[in-house]
């Protein structure tokens, strides 16, 4: 019984969600408008705020006492802020594991024919291990280096289209215009979809549902759940349009994990569904949710938190706001960022989901009394 | 078998006192009228009992066993047509009947089955593909039952459903009602028109201030208040001496003209011999209208007002 009443309610959700498809296609419409404007107006100002390490490969087979001074120069802290380092078997295919993008600069040094050598392969051309392997050579003397600036090129460019080897090689890591405001936009203007979580609370008082619902024998949070449920996978089905729209019309970049973005947008769609229907339930107007969703969803999470600006800034706000956190996820998983960061990002956005879920039921269990 | 009891059920809105100590019996198969003014606290009474509405303190019983929010078996025996008209304006007929009844466990064919029985009662089967923002008022109404009853409840909560609709509306209605009722269905139905109260039930609880504060059959009531009745007649010639002749007769207990109209308080039957002595005093008849003890007056005699004030 409990889930064919769950189930029956969903139903009813979507499809009434459906019904009312002209607010989905303004909402696609308007998004992929504001990236287009603001991705072409502010063209190269973008930062994506995601600590870009470069993944370096080390194969060290040198000899006394060049191998341990080598090894050594590694294992200080300020390298470790800017490099992620990890030591590789002399039998690897370094040609390989830079075509697979598992790492962006490989170190092959070792001892042949009376000499110490060092190799580096790189995809980056500002690479720092080029300095810092250079630096090395003049300080021991004795190390012939030789650079190989990555060059098979071809092999890459199979791989990922030019656009994304544009953002993922030249700009290291850093979104253009587009691509920034792909993401940006789209998590700001989706908050407005709250509204539909404001109908779905509303319409029972507004029609005069309720007493129906409340006679019915179906529990609470049968109907809440349903009604969740369905909102949520609205929202994020509308969240895949607009991304794959974004992606196909504008060539706006999504090219990360596909798992952790999905989980990106059912999080932040949880968030927006609540955030509709507790304000739904605190003003018991549709107008005045409408303004609390704008006002928090659209103005609030997005720009006080520093969500939305182009530059990278976090303040007290940031900690609250799902959007700060989606897009350092999103960001983080599509610009090579660390799994530190996406890990970050989706336990703040989940805590967020179970902090609103909690005030929503506290509410409810306060209104449940409510006369007709 | 009570369907319905409650005991010394008191609800509170803040300092107001929404119902008094309520006392309530309601046997299966009756209709069972619960008559008020405005504000008198039927629709509080009918959301206390349905647990729509939680109540300060006392009890309700339903079927035998305490209602309760959770009671999820009453409820689905419970079919509840709220005053104000309770479906979704933009879905079809079909699909607003369709989605109430699924909420009481019916899928598939059974669910058709059940949703064609409520509109085909109702006189909307031929328009259930239309939206009810298009149906004229009646149609509404009439929808709003629908909704209530196409799970077969053992007991039909019926909060005015003939407001503001047309007289043949009104009838389609009340002759739906007692359809229900002799099909075995228990109902409960508020009204403030005492006409329908009146035609419908078989048992009368008048409502005032959140009390009920009489009970029992069309008869008893009336019997609470008078057995007598007025007889109005209307005259061309009044002869002055009728006033006395007709005081003399038995069972007369007030006799005075007002205008052209001859009015006679009465007690028994014992209108021929007031005609005979207006015949023989030559006046002349245009009409006579019995006035006998309604709700109405009942009502009036209670409380000192209207049901409409």
């Amino acid at each position: 019984m409990f889930t064919i009443f769950m189930f029956t309610i969903f139903m009813f959700t979507i499809k009434n969600n459906f019904k009312a498809f002209w607010i989905p296609l303004s909402i696609i419409a308007t998004t992929l408008i504001v990236i287009f404007l603001l991705g072409s107006i502010l063209e190269n100002m973008q930062k994506t705020g995601v600590n870009s390490k470069e993944r370096v490969g080390i194969i060290n087979e040198m000899n006394h006492p060049y191998k341990d001074e080598f090894d050594k120069m590694f294992e200080g802290n300020e390298l470790k802020k800017i490099l992620e380092i990890t030591c590789l078997n002399e039998n690897e295919d370094v040609q390989l594991l830079l075509e697979e993008g598992k790492f962006h600069t490989i170190i092959e040094a070792y001892y042949l024919d009376g000499k110490n050598s060092i190799n580096v392969s790189t995809v980056y051309p500002e690479s720092y291990v080029l300095a810092i392997a250079t630096n090395f050579t003049q300080t021991a003397n004795t190390v012939t280096m030789v650079m190989q600036n990555q060059g098979d090129m071809n092999t890459l460019e199979k791989q990922y289209n030019n656009k994304i080897l544009k953002t993922k090689i030249l700009e290291k890591g850093n979104p253009i215009g587009l691509d920034y405001y792909g993401v940006v936009s789209m998590l700001q203007m989706i908050a407005i979809l709250g509204i539909i979580a404001v109908y779905a609370i509303l319409d029972d008082k507004t029609k005069n549902i309720f007493p129906r619902i409340k006679t019915a024998p179906i529990s609470n949070f049968n109907i809440i759940a349903g009604r969740t449920i369905a909102n949520v996978l609205y929202i994020t089905f509308i969240l895949v349009v607009i991304a794959t729209l974004a992606s196909l019309i504008l060539g706006v970049n999504w090219n990360g994990n596909y798992l952790v973005i999905l989980t990106v947008f059912i999080l932040f769609s949880f968030i927006i569904t609540l955030l509709g229907m507790i304000s739904a339930q605190l003003t018991k107007s549709v107008t005045a949710s409408l303004g609390v969703i704008m006002g928090i969803g659209s103005v609030l999470w997005p720009k006080y938190s520093g969500a939305f600006s182009p530059f990278i800034k976090s303040t007290i706000m940031s900690y609250v706001s799902p959007n700060f956190h989606a897009k350092n996820v999103l960001f983080a998983t599509i610009y090579g960022g660390s799994t530190k960061t996406i890990f970050e990002g989706l336990v703040f956005l989940f805590i967020i989901a179970i902090v609103m879920m909690s005030i929503f039921t506290i509410i409810e269990r306060s209104k449940i009394n409510d006369s007709i | 078998m009570v369907v319905v009891k409650t005991q010394n059920l008191v609800k509170r809105y803040g300092d107001l006192l929404a119902l008094d100590n309520v006392n309530f019996d309601i046997e299966e198969g009756q209709i069972v009228g619960l008559l008020g003014p405005n504000g008198a606290g039927k629709s509080t009474l009918i959301s206390c009992i349905t647990s729509i509405s939680s109540y300060d303190s006392g009890s309700v019983e339903i079927f035998g066993k305490e209602m309760k929010q959770k009671a999820y078996d009453i409820k689905k025996d419970i079919g509840i047509v709220p005053q104000d008209l309770s479906f979704y304006p933009n879905m079809s007929a079909y699909g607003n009947v369709k989605f109430f009844s699924s909420l009481y466990g019916f899928k598939g064919k059974k669910l058709e089955e059940q949703v064609k029985k409520a509109l085909e009662f109702v006189g909307l089967w031929e328009k259930r593909k239309q939206k009810p923002k298009k149906y004229s008022g009646g149609m509404k109404r009439r929808l709003n039952i629908a909704c209530a009853i196409a799970h077969s409840p053992k007991l039909v909560i019926m909060d005015e459903p003939t407001v503001g609709i047309d007289p043949q509306s009104r009838n389609h209605i009340l002759d739906s009602i007692r359809t229900l009722n002799r099909q075995g269905a228990t109902i409960i139905y508020t009204s403030h028109y005492m006409e329908e109260v009146e035609t419908l039930c078989s048992h009368i609880n008048i409502m005032d201030n959140g009390r009920i504060i009489a009970s029992g059959t069309k008869a008893q009531l009336k019997n609470m208040v008078s057995d007598e009745s007025t007889l109005e007649i209307e005259l061309e010639n009044i002869a002055f001496n009728i006033i006395d002749k007709i005081k003399k007769i038995d069972g007369v207990v007030e006799a005075y003209i007002d205008n052209n109209r001859l009015l006679v308080v009465l007690r028994g039957k014992n209108i021929d011999e007031i005609l005979l002595a207006i015949n023989e005093s030559k006046g002349s008849i245009v009409s006579v209208n019995m006035k006998k003890c309604t709700l109405e007056d009942v009502f009036f005699s209670l409380t000192g007002r209207t049901l409409r004030d």
